[in-house]
């Protein structure tokens, strides 16, 4: 079990280092001279080589990536191009409106998908199954941010239920600020439901052919019980790995959603950073939503351990004749 | 001895396909009988049928009495009371029949407690006992383990231990030997038979292996296509078998005192797959004794003894021979 979750540690840490790598590497390609982008086309050579100079551009790259990973490494980040205080004050704000807008949304998916999934598989073939697939063949083929619109639609135009966008902060109390956040959730979360709900119902139907699950039925135990007892635990190995890969497509999902519901958070500042070209900012928000996606790999690995007796005592699984 | 389980006319369909036709049964409380045949010929069907476990969109006629009651007509409810508690069964792959991600004591202790209202702590203290039982010694093998961390032997020693927790009058044991290496076999059989004399479960024991069968019971049925072609006791049976599926059967198992490199006997071409069954007498593409009255169904005639034979020409029978 250590020895397991030692290799997950490196594995996290030679990808954030691979991350940071790519990330440097494409915007030192990428055209566009942040001295120039600040000090506007008209400024005079020497005054931008002094510019330069000061931001220490004018020193070798691999120099320049050291100073950028030992700032975050130590917690100083650089001053953002355009906003000019460093990233973590730009941070502390949009992570306040991003991270509840994520965990919202996921534990919608979830709570949506598993119990949906679970009843689609256990009545394979009836109308509560068909039901169920067909909302989830929809809420896969439709996008997000349509989604988003519709909802602004319905909910904030016709019935003036909520907000159509933006967030008044959490001074403004928790009922309003969450009352901004339940649209753009579930938005996100319907179409990762969707999904989920078909990986569920896919993972059951796979357990319940299990010659354990008829063990289960041989000593007594209803339908009901061998699959809730028996079948969850097996069948969530898989919908956790999917789960896992969501929440990147999350991450994602929450840039254009922010921007389609004018939500002042993570998704957005990183949009916006790269249409202004404020590399100092693009670079350190890619960093960090890399090692997001890289910690959630790591707690799914970890509860495939817990889920799986298999994996935690560290052996492959031994075969006897 | 009184009458335990009595199948009449047990028939199971599947989309208008007969996957077993009028099988009758009969086993004493504490007796023993064995099922034999080759793969595909209804062993298995038959007793997930009696522990009304087939699959869902297979439909079953005629009756399943255990002790006077039809099981077949029973519901749901009613049925899990008698699964475990009355008939338990002993599946063919013990590293498949057990869930991989809950303990061998937790996978024992269920049944118990369900069945025969044991606490939790009970039920777990029970299991302990059952393993112990079944040559699982919780100083070797504790039951906090884990399938995977068990051989197939010792898994399928689990598999038992599950079936006898709650003292069933029916022990169902479907090719319990089949998945596991020779010298292990043995043992399991010796344990099978021990617990099922000392618990005084009557056994009902599935296998294609007619050694396993002789070694195990003390009357058999023999079964091709979905149908009891032969019956009787082991010694009339294995003694002077009368149809010809029953002597191919024989002939077909290999024997210590052949030369070795000398091919094995074996009966020519296969079982044909439901519905490709020949009308009348389903052996008859594969008989050479069969003729043109194997083309109706021979009924299943008993002889003074209780040795049963469904063939137009039994073997044995001079006057009826081709």
């Amino acid at each position: 079990m250590v020895w397991f979750l030692a290799k997950r540690m490196v594995a996290l840490a030679l990808t954030l280092v691979a991350a940071s790598l790519l990330v440097f590497a494409v915007l030192e390609v990428l055209p566009g001279d942040p001295a120039l982008l600040i000090l506007g086309v008209n400024a005079r050579e020497d005054t931008l080589a002094a510019l330069r100079e000061s931001m220490g551009l004018d020193q070798p790259a691999y120099w320049r990536y050291l100073t950028w990973i030992g700032g975050l490494l130590s917690g100083h980040l650089a001053d953002s191009l355009t906003y000019d205080v460093p990233v973590s004050e730009l941070l502390a704000p949009r992570i306040a409106v991003s991270l509840p807008l994520a965990l919202m949304a996921l534990t919608l998916a979830v709570g949506l998908a598993l119990p949906l999934g679970v009843l689609a598989a256990a009545r394979r073939g009836r109308a509560t199954d068909v039901a169920v697939m067909g909302a989830s063949q929809l809420g896969v083929a439709v996008p997000n941010f349509w989604l988003g619109i519709l909802l602004i639609l319905l909910f904030a135009v016709t019935l003036r239920w909520l907000p159509s966008g933006g967030f008044p902060g959490w001074d403004a109390g928790v009922g309003p600020a969450l009352a901004a956040l339940v649209m753009p959730a579930v938005a996100l979360a319907l179409p990762q439901a969707a999904i989920l709900a078909r990986v569920t119902r896919s993972a059951v139907l796979e357990v319940l052919g299990e010659d354990y699950m008829r063990t289960a039925r041989a000593k007594g135990l209803s339908r009901g019980e061998a699959l809730w007892r028996h079948g969850l635990r097996n069948a969530m190995i898989p919908v956790v790995t999917i789960m896992g890969l969501q929440f990147s497509f999350l991450l994602a999902g929450t840039i254009i959603i922010e921007n389609v519901f004018n939500l002042p958070g993570i998704g957005r500042l990183i949009f916006q950073a790269i249409g202004q070209r404020d590399i100092v900012v693009v670079r350190d928000l890619v960093v960090l939503l890399a090692a997001t996606v890289g910690v959630v790999n790591f707690l799914v690995d970890l509860s495939y351990a817990i889920l799986d007796p298999r994996l935690r005592h560290g052996a492959a699984r031994r075969v006897h004749g | 001895m009184a009458v335990l389980l009595e199948i009449t006319g047990l028939g199971v369909d599947v989309a208008g396909l007969t996957l077993l036709d009028d099988v009758s049964l009969r086993l004493d409380r504490g007796g023993s009988l064995g099922l034999v045949g080759e793969s595909g010929c209804g062993k298995s069907l038959t007793a997930l049928a009696i522990m009304g476990l087939s699959p869902p969109d297979l439909r079953a006629r005629g009756s399943v009495r255990l002790d006077g009651a039809d099981l077949l007509a029973a519901d749901e409810r009613a049925l899990c009371a008698v699964r475990g508690r009355r008939v338990a069964m002993v599946f063919q792959e013990p590293m498949t029949a057990l869930n991989p991600v809950k303990t061998i004591g937790a996978q024992v202790a269920e049944g118990p407690r369900r069945h025969l209202g044991l606490s939790r702590r009970a039920a777990r203290e029970h299991a302990r006992a059952v393993l112990h039982r079944v040559g699982l010694d919780p100083s070797r093998v504790s039951p906090d383990q884990y399938p995977h961390e068990l051989s197939g032997g010792q898994c399928q020693r689990v598999v038992i231990a599950i079936a006898v927790a709650c003292g069933p009058a029916l022990l169902i044991a479907d090719e319990p030997t089949t998945a596991l290496d020779v010298s292990t076999q043995a043992r399991i059989l010796d344990l099978i038979l021990d617990l099922v004399a000392d618990e005084g479960m009557a056994l009902l024991m599935i296998s294609h292996d007619m050694a396993v069968i002789a070694e195990t019971v003390t009357e058999m049925a023999v079964m091709y296509a979905g149908r009891i072609v032969e019956a009787g006791t082991c010694r009339r049976v294995l003694g002077d078998p009368r149809h010809p599926y029953t002597r191919g059967l024989m002939d077909a198992m290999p024997r210590g005192a052949g030369r070795p490199g000398e091919p094995l006997a074996a009966i020519p071409g296969t079982v044909p797959p439901p519905g490709a069954w020949p009308a009348g007498c389903a052996f008859r593409d594969r008989c050479a004794r069969a003729d043109g009255v194997c083309a109706v169904r021979p009924p299943l005639v008993a002889d003074a003894g209780g040795h049963a034979v469904a063939c137009h020409h039994p073997l044995g029978d001079a006057g009826a021979g081709p």
